[in-house]
C-alpha cells in the first residue's frame, strides 16, 4: 500500500491553521523568555544559585537537571564579529560507516574518515587527508564479551574518536610548523555520545575521548563542535529557573515548562549577522567528566547569516580552557563566519569534510559485490535475507501506474 | 613521439567517438581542435580531434557562485582536489596499427579508463601526411565540423617547420576543395580561414 497522500493533504492543512494559531502564543513566550534574559542578563550569583536548586531538587529523580550557566558575560549582549585573523589554519573531520546489518550478506561494519585542511589567507591549495577506510569483521569487533552484537551506538562512538583522533594527529604538527593559530572544526557536538552504551564501556570510552582533548589543548588548537540549526534548549531551561523564586524551584514545578514549544534560537534571533551570543557552560551530570579534566563544555550562539533579515545560528560548543581565552575565541569566532560565508551559511571545511567521509549508497553496494565476490573465492555463497530480498523486490521492483 | 603526460581517461566511447574525463582545464590540457591519441594494450594507437570540452555541473561550485564570496583557497580546493567533472568530446579520425597510420574509424573503440595522450609535433605531422580525415570530420554529424577542421590545421601547420607551413596549408586547401566542390560558400568560408598570413 502506497502513502495516500490525497489523506496526508488535509492534515498539512491543518497543520498549517494550527502552527497559524500558535504563533501569538510563541511570540508571547518568546518576549517573556526575552525579558527574562534582559533581566538576569548580569545576575550571575542569582542564576547560579538557581541552577543549584535545580540540581538538587532532581538529584532523586531519573533525569538530572541539564541545562545553561552564565559564565560572566551579560546573557543579553551581542558580541560582534571580531576582525578576521590575517593567516589560520582551519582543520576540519568528519566520519562516516556502514553499520552492521544482520539481513546483509555477511556481518561487517566499517568507518571512513576524511580531513580537509584550509589555511585561509595562505594563497594556497587546501590539503586532503583520508586515512584508510577500516573494516571491522573479527568476532571481538563485533561481539561484546557476552555475545551480543555491537550496537549502532558503539559503531557511531567509534566513528567519532576517529574524528577527533584525525584532529590530534594532524593539528599539533600544524600549530608547530606553521605558527599560525590551528582551528579544528568537529560537526555536531564536541562531546562523545555514549548515552547507548553500557556504563563501563561509556566511561572507556570517554577517557580515550578526553586524553585526545589533553593533546589538542596541549597543541594550543582551537577546537569546536559546530551544531547546525541546533534545537537545544540549555539557555531557556535557565531562564525558567529565572522565572522562579528560588524556592519555588521543586521538582514538581520544572516539569512544567512554559517555554516548551520555543528553542533557544527564538532566545538569540536578535543577534545580527557574525554577532555571537555570550558564553554559557552546559551543565549536565552526564559530562562531568569533561569538567573533572579541564575541558568542561561550553557554547554559544553565532548568527553566521549575511542577511539581517534571516539570522543563521549555529551552536558552537568549546572546552572551558578555550572559553576562558579571550584571543583564542576570537579566532574561533572569526573563522568560522569567515567559513560558513563562504558556503553562505555552513563552514566550508565541514561542507568538504563530509564529503571526503561519506559512504555513498553506490559505494555501499560496491563494497558488498567485493564481498560476495571474496564470499565465493572462499567457497561460500553469500545470500542476504528473505526479509531483505523480499523488501528490495517489492520496494524497488514496483511499477506505477500513471493515466 | 608523445608527451607521456596522461590528460584524462576515457570515461565512454564508441567507434566513432569518446569522451574523455579529466580534473581541470589547464594550459597545458588539450584545446578545441587538437590531435590526441589514446593507445590501446595491443599497441594501437586511436586518434582524435577535439570537438567539445564541457564542464559538467555541480551542485557545490553552483552553490559558491551564488554565495560569491569567493576565497582563493576554496577555488583552488574545488579545482584541484575535487573531482571537477570535465569532459572532452573526441571525434575518432584514424589509427596507428603495426606503425601504419590509417585515417578512417577503427576496429573497436578504446575502454574506460584509457588513458588519452595530447599528439605532439612529431605526431601531427606523422599522421598529416595523408588528409584522409577530412572527410571524417566534415562528415561528422552534430559537431562543428568546420571550426573543428579550421582549429586544427592551423595548429598542425605550426607544427610543422615554418619553411613547410605554406605547403602544408596549400595542400590542406587543395584537398577540401576536392571534397566540397560541391558547396562553394562553405569551402570560401574554411579557405579563409586557414589562408597563410
Amino acid at each position: 500500500m502506497t502513502l495516500e497522500l490525497n489523506q496526508v493533504a488535509s492534515q498539512v492543512k491543518a497543520m498549517g491553521r494550527s502552527m497559524k494559531e500558535q504563533k501569538p502564543i510563541r511570540d508571547e513566550a518568546v518576549q517573556q523568555a526575552r525579558t527574562l534574559l534582559q533581566d538576569y542578563s548580569t545576575q550571575f550569583e542569582q542564576l547560579q544559585a538557581r541552577v543549584q536548586r535545580a540540581e538538587i531538587a532532581l538529584q532523586t529523580q531519573r533525569f538530572d537537571w541539564v541545562g545553561a550557566a552564565p559564565v560572566n558575560e551579560a546573557l543579553a549582549e551581542a558580541y560582534p564579529l571580531p576582525p578576521s585573523h590575517k593567516q589560520v589554519t582551519v582543520i576540519a573531520s568528519d566520519g562516516s560507516q556502514i553499520m552492521p546489518d544482520p539481513h546483509g550478506i555477511l556481518l561487517y561494519y566499517l568507518i571512513n574518515t576524511g580531513c580537509i585542511i584550509y589555511r585561509c589567507g595562505s594563497n594556497q591549495k587546501p590539503e586532503i587527508y583520508n586515512p584508510k577506510p577500516k573494516l571491522y569483521y573479527e568476532l571481538d569487533d563485533l561481539y561484546d564479551e557476552q555475545g551480543r552484537l555491537i550496537s549502532p551506538g558503539e559503531v557511531t562512538v567509534k566513528r567519532d574518536l576517529a574524528e577527533l583522533e584525525i584532529l590530534t594527529n594532524i593539528a599539533p604538527a600544524y600549530a608547530r610548523e606553521t605558527g599560525e593559530p590551528v582551528v579544528a572544526l568537529m560537526d555536531g557536538q564536541l562531546t562523545l555520545r555514549v548515552i547507548d552504551l553500557p556504563f563501563d564501556q561509556q566511561q572507556a570510552h570517554q577517557e580515550i575521548y578526553v586524553e585526545m582533548l589533553d593533546l589538542l589543548f596541549k597543541a594550543g588548537a582551537l577546537i569546536a563542535g559546530y551544531i547546525d540549526r541546533p534545537r537545544s534548549t540549555f539557555v531557556l531551561s535557565l531562564m525558567r529557573l529565572a522565572s522562579l523564586e528560588l524556592e519555588a524551584i521543586t521538582e514538581e514545578n520544572l516539569r512544567q515548562n512554559p517555554f516548551r514549544h520555543l528553542t533557544d534560537f527564538d532566545l538569540f534571533s536578535f543577534l545580527s549577522p557574525g554577532e555571537r551570543s555570550a558564553l554559557f557552560s552546559i551543565k549536565a551530570k552526564g559530562l562531568d567528566i569533561y569538567r573533572e579534566t579541564g575541558h568542561g563544555i561550553h557554547f554559544f550562539y553565532l548568527n553566521v547569516s549575511q542577511d539581517a533579515s534571516l539570522p543563521h545560528l549555529a551552536r558552537v560548543e568549546i572546552p572551558a580552557w578555550l572559553a576562558a581565552d579571550p584571543c583564542g575565541l576570537d579566532i574561533l569566532h572569526a573563522t568560522i563566519v569567515q567559513q560558513a560565508r563562504v558556503t553562505g551559511g555552513y563552514p566550508y571545511v565541514l561542507a568538504r569534510a563530509d564529503e571526503l567521509a561519506v559512504i555513498t549508497s553506490q559505494e555501499r553496494e560496491a563494497v558488498e559485490m567485493m564481498l560476495a565476490v571474496e564470499m565465493r573465492h572462499q567457497g561460500m555463497r553469500p545470500e542476504i535475507s528473505f526479509k531483505r530480498r523480499n523488501k528490495n523486490a517489492y520496494r524497488y521492483g514496483k511499477e506505477s501506474f500513471r493515466l | 613521439m608523445t608527451t607521456a603526460l596522461p590528460i584524462g581517461w576515457v570515461l565512454r566511447a564508441s567507434t566513432v567517438g569518446f569522451v574523455v574525463g579529466c580534473r581541470v582545464l589547464q594550459p597545458s590540457a588539450p584545446q578545441f581542435g587538437d590531435l590526441v591519441k589514446v593507445p590501446l594494450p595491443d599497441e594501437t594507437d586511436i586518434f582524435g580531434l577535439i570537438y567539445n570540452v564541457q564542464v559538467q555541473d555541480d551542485p557545490a561550485v553552483r552553490q559558491l557562485i551564488l554565495v560569491g564570496d569567493m576565497e582563493p583557497e576554496a577555488i583552488l580546493d574545488q579545482r584541484e582536489n575535487r573531482l571537477v567533472p570535465i569532459e572532452i568530446s573526441v571525434l575518432v579520425v584514424g589509427y596507428q596499427w603495426q606503425k601504419q597510420i590509417i585515417q578512417g574509424l577503427p576496429p573497436q573503440p578504446p575502454l574506460s579508463l584509457d588513458m588519452l595522450i595530447l599528439c605532439d609535433d612529431a605526431d601531427l605531422q606523422t599522421f598529416t601526411a595523408s588528409l584522409d580525415y577530412f572527410r571524417l570530420v566534415l562528415n561528422a554529424p552534430q559537431i562543428p565540423a568546420d571550426e573543428v577542421l579550421i582549429t586544427n590545421l592551423r595548429r598542425v601547420a605550426i607544427a610543422y617547420p615554418p619553411e613547410q607551413r605554406y605547403q602544408f596549408l596549400l595542400k590542406a586547401g587543395r584537398e577540401l576543395a576536392r571534397l566540397l566542390n560541391f558547396d562553394l560558400v562553405r569551402l570560401d568560408s574554411i579557405l579563409r580561414r586557414i589562408k597563410p598570413a
